[in-house]
């Protein structure tokens, strides 16, 4: 029998109901929102629920009451007696150990659950047989009595988070308080780690790199700098060890920059650290050919509006006819396309040289003013394309591709480009060509991206070839094995079709204008409330295998971040 | 033809003819409470002091109330009140008279207070069935109605609400005497017999000491009884050294100085956080000696009458000493001053004798009440 802590109360204007139940506790009983509280329920069985809002009453019915009970308005007045009062207590129903549906019963006992029955409430303990993994650990009762307290790990079933049954995770949450990416990684780190000690080979991971330095060295060691102390680092092992995670940073990490010129890239990545890199095998600088990457050319112009499609239909000519696929450089394919914006270049009217003069305005600027649109990529100095790395990715490879240091069009452009390449790599496109052949391809490639708003955003035009590609990938990635890890400040500025197919949500701190909008409607008011005010390195996720929303936190990074 | 029910019980048994009528709650007419009740009403002759001083001015109390309270202190801890719910039932026909059956539920209970938190005491509860004197065929018996008791206890038994009725009374009456009122009376003597018994236990449980008073609801003025009862008024006034009655509501017309003027004006224009002399009072039907004065604990221009806001209150003489030259003047004006401290919260918007409410005893009486079947369950067991 566990601590009791108050009674039901239904009455006519708030009864228990089969989703919702009240009850009664003394002011003195430090409940939070999200602990789970034990119901006695009829024929001896229990009924669980989820603390929403906890409410203060007394007995005075209006302000004006207490307004007179300090002498009519005196500040300073004093009491012989405190105001008769109580908390009363909202819980959604989540769980009844015999399957029992009626609403709980007027003074049934409520009292705090032990560690095995909150398992079983919040279906911890179905998740055992599904390839559970801790995506953070959650805390209950923390205003109690030490004994009382309950740190348990939460695990959620990786069959819905990187597929078959469920994919795709989207993390929202304003900048900083938010710790999005440190959430991604702790989540993508205990996915590889947990693959690695399985032995099993099914899966590889690509990261784009988009803030900073921010990943791009996750395969090495936390500094003692990024823990407050070393009592802190203790602690964050232990947190580690708690989650049955290794204290080790991410393994078969390869980093891709974008080449600028000579052995440089165009990444805030310092000459020293790529060097290193380098030295180490771990990095390489990757480069768009002409006659490989033209077909791509599209994901230069996902962010223009083209409501008469004629970019498209320049586009189709550029890849299709012979006066440009002739071209195999960039210099070549541009002095093609210029010819065009001539007024007496061609006799075909259909789309007019203004239109072919901002096509070719657009991607002269980007080509020239970006040093991996190259002729050639040179292997022997660690150059490489991208499409011929992500197609020999292999299980449990981790690929780091830098786009940080690039504009807006830039970025859209490799994060569409790498999206393509995994999404035809899982079609079987390269089978024919792959040295290794088609077995050695991973069932799921992991794809994460920050600032999904920029690629998936809900003002970006209909057409746009990234948006379409995402929503592609949104809708069919799940049964494709291409799974979109992402993360955004506000949730409602995504298109509907990719938020919509996550399986997975994880809600980080955010502010109030965010949880007024409809997306967050299906949330009870008090988590939309705490959403406004989370920690830093909590989360409210929400999960197939969860039977509702928690509200968990996870460990400090256990790689190294550049401050 | 009447269903099986107590009223079928009570004419199988005493041979009336039960004729149904409308049921209701005979608290409703105040006057016949007020009748009943037989307290309030009598006039109240202030004869010599009541106090050890010779008071004769109000006592200012404003700095002995702000001491108290920047010392955080109350010399009340528990909290006693009793109540009753008395209803018209049905009439019952002997022998071509109608008489009406009535029957009541008490309430008396205690609340405690400790460190400004209110914890529920004790609550005792019970039910009487008031029959007239001519249900008692006989007229020999001491205990007429026991078999009849019994089989309406069986019966109650079968309900699921756990009520269950402790007695039978009956009435007589008079050409002149109304049968509710004295019906009514005799419940509410069982009320009074039941509040002694609670103060006898509480003191003799909780020992109540002079940082720890008890406050009754009410008059102290229990009428008095026979000797031989061992929990009347006189026989347990030893109980009353660490209680006061504080009355909120009390007729000033009615109360009598000395020299035959009204008390009326002076309780009218007592001034804020102040208190009266100490009156000497002994009423006849009581047979012991009070000392009685009033402390205004709310600001007359904030209530609607003068009388708003101004507690009587009452403490029995207990002994020799006391009886001989009062009740001690700073024992009065400690006691007046933590009652002043007593005027926040209130229970305005509740109550609409809030002006002279005090909170403690307004949640004992809440607590009291929340004991209570409902009118309607009540007179629906019938």
């Amino acid at each position: 029998m566990g601590t009791r802590i108050g009674r039901i109360t239904a009455t006519e204007s708030m009864p228990s109901t089969i989703d919702e139940f009240y009850f009664w506790t003394k002011t003195d009983v430090l409940l939070s929102p999200f602990d789970v509280v034990r119901v006695d329920h009829i024929a001896g069985s229990k009924t669980f629920g989820i603390v929403q809002e906890i409410s203060h009453i007394t007995d005075a019915p209006g302000f004006l009451t207490n307004y007179i009970s300090n002498d009519f308005g005196d500040c300073h007045a004093a009491e012989n007696t405190l105001r008769v009062g109580m908390n009363y207590v909202k819980c959604t129903v989540i769980y009844n150990d015999r399957n029992i549906d009626i609403p709980v019963h007027n003074n049934s006992n409520v009292e705090l659950a032990n560690q095995f029955e909150i398992e079983d409430a919040l279906g911890f303990s179905s998740v055992k047989d599904r390839n559970p993994i801790n995506c953070g650990y959650l805390e209950m009762y923390g205003g109690m009595k030490d004994e009382e307290k309950i740190r348990i790990p939460v695990p959620i079933s990786r069959d819905f988070l990187i597929g078959p049954e469920g994919a795709h995770l989207n993390i929202s949450g304003i900048s900083g308080l938010a710790a999005k990416t440190s959430y991604a990684m702790f989540l993508l780190k205990s996915i590889q780690d947990k693959l690695i000690a399985e032995d099993t080979k099914d899966t590889a991971f690509i990261f784009m790199n988009v803030k900073g330095r921010d990943l791009l060295a996750i395969d090495q060691e936390a500094s003692d700098q990024q823990f407050k102390s070393e009592s802190d680092k203790e602690r964050t092992k232990a947190e580690y060890s708690e989650l049955g995670l290794p204290f080790t940073p991410f393994k078969n990490v390869t980093y891709y920059y974008p080449h600028w010129e000579d052995d440089k890239a165009m990444s805030y990545i310092t000459e020293d650290t790529l060097q290193d890199q380098i030295g180490r095998g771990i990095a390489k600088r990757f480069k768009y050919e002409c006659k490989y990457d033209v077909e791509h050319l599209d994901l230069f112009f996902s962010n223009i509006d083209d409501p008469n499609q004629t970019m498209d239909a320049i586009l189709n000519e550029v890849l299709t006819s012979n006066e440009f696929t002739s071209n195999t450089i960039w210099k070549d394919l541009l002095i093609a396309i210029e010819k065009r914006t001539r007024p007496s270049a061609t006799n075909d009217k259909t789309i007019p040289i203004v239109s072919w003069r901002k096509f070719y305005r657009l991607l002269k600027k980007q080509i020239d003013l970006n040093g991996m649109f190259a002729n050639r990529a040179d292997n022997k100095h660690n150059e490489c394309r991208l499409e011929t790395e992500i197609m020999n990715i292999q299980a449990n490879d981790v690929f780091v591709i830098d786009i940080a240091k690039q504009d807006e069009n830039m970025q859209s452009f490799v994060f569409g480009h790498v999206m393509r390449i995994a999404q035809r790599l899982r079609l079987g496109e390269y089978d024919q060509i792959l040295s290794a052949g088609p077995q050695n391809i991973p069932k799921r490639i992991v794809v994460f991206v920050d600032e999904l708003n920029k690629y998936a955003s809900r003002d970006l035009p209909k057409s746009a070839p990234i948006l379409q590609q995402l929503l592609d990938v949104a809708e069919r990635g799940r049964s494709l094995g291409l799974i979109l890890f992402a993360a955004e400040q506000f949730k409602s500025a995504i298109h509907d079709r990719v938020s919509g197919n996550c399986a997975t949500h994880a809600y980080g701190r955010t502010n109030s204008t965010e949880v007024a909008k409809p997306d967050y409607k299906y949330l009870p008011a008090s988590h939309r409330t705490i959403m406004t005010r989370l920690q830093q390195g909590e989360y409210i996720i929400s999960n197939p295998t969860l039977r509702t929303p928690l509200r968990i936190k996870f460990p400090k990074p256990v790689y190294y971040q550049h401050k | 033809m009447i269903r099986d029910s107590i009223l079928k019980v009570i004419s199988e048994e005493t041979g009336g003819d039960i004729y149904s009528t409308g049921r209701y709650c005979i608290d409703d007419f105040s006057d016949a409470q007020m009748r009943a009740r037989n307290v309030s009403s009598r006039k109240i002759n202030f004869k010599k002091r009541g106090e050890t001083r010779n008071t004769t001015e109000y006592v200012n109390l404003k700095p002995a109330a702000e001491q108290l309270s920047t010392e955080n202190e109350s010399f009340f801890s528990y909290f006693l009140d009793g109540s009753r719910h008395v209803y018209k039932i049905a009439d019952v026909g002997y022998d071509s008279t109608v008489y009406p059956i009535v029957a009541g539920q008490i309430g008396v209970g205690f609340c405690a207070r400790e460190n400004k938190v209110m914890s529920a005491g004790k609550c005792v509860m019970k039910n009487y069935i008031v029959l007239p004197a001519a249900a008692d065929k006989d007229g020999r018996s001491k205990d007429p109605f026991k078999k009849l008791l019994s089989r309406v206890q069986d019966y109650c038994a079968k309900l699921p609400l756990g009520i269950c009725f402790d007695e039978i009374l009956r009435y007589s009456v008079g050409k002149e005497e109304d049968a509710l009122t004295k019906a009514t009376a005799l419940i509410q003597d069982k009320m009074i017999q039941s509040e002694l018994a609670t103060v006898k236990a509480l003191v003799e449980a909780e020992e109540p000491n002079d940082k720890k008073y008890l406050i009754k609801d009410g008059s102290l003025e229990y009428p008095r009884q026979s000797e031989k009862n061992q929990n009347s008024f006189s026989n347990i006034l030893n109980h009353f050294k660490f209680v006061v009655g504080v009355s909120k509501s009390f007729n000033a017309d009615l109360a009598e100085m000395s020299d035959k003027s009204r008390a009326s004006s002076i309780i009218a224009n007592l001034p804020l956080y102040s208190r009266t002399p100490a009156y000497r009072y002994a009423p006849e039907r009581v047979g012991e000696e009070f000392a009685v004065w009033y402390v205004r604990i709310r600001e007359t221009r904030l209530t609607q009458s003068p009388f708003d806001g101004v507690l009587k209150i009452e403490k029995v003489l207990w002994n020799e000493e006391e009886k001989r030259a009062g009740l001690d003047s700073d024992t009065i004006n400690t006691l007046s001053a933590s009652l002043i401290n007593e005027r926040n919260p209130c229970c305005y918007g509740s109550d609409t004798r809030w002006a002279n409410h005090i909170y403690p005893v307004y949640i004992t009486e809440r607590y009291i009440k929340s004991h209570y079947l409902s009118p309607q369950v009540f007179t629906s067991i019938f």
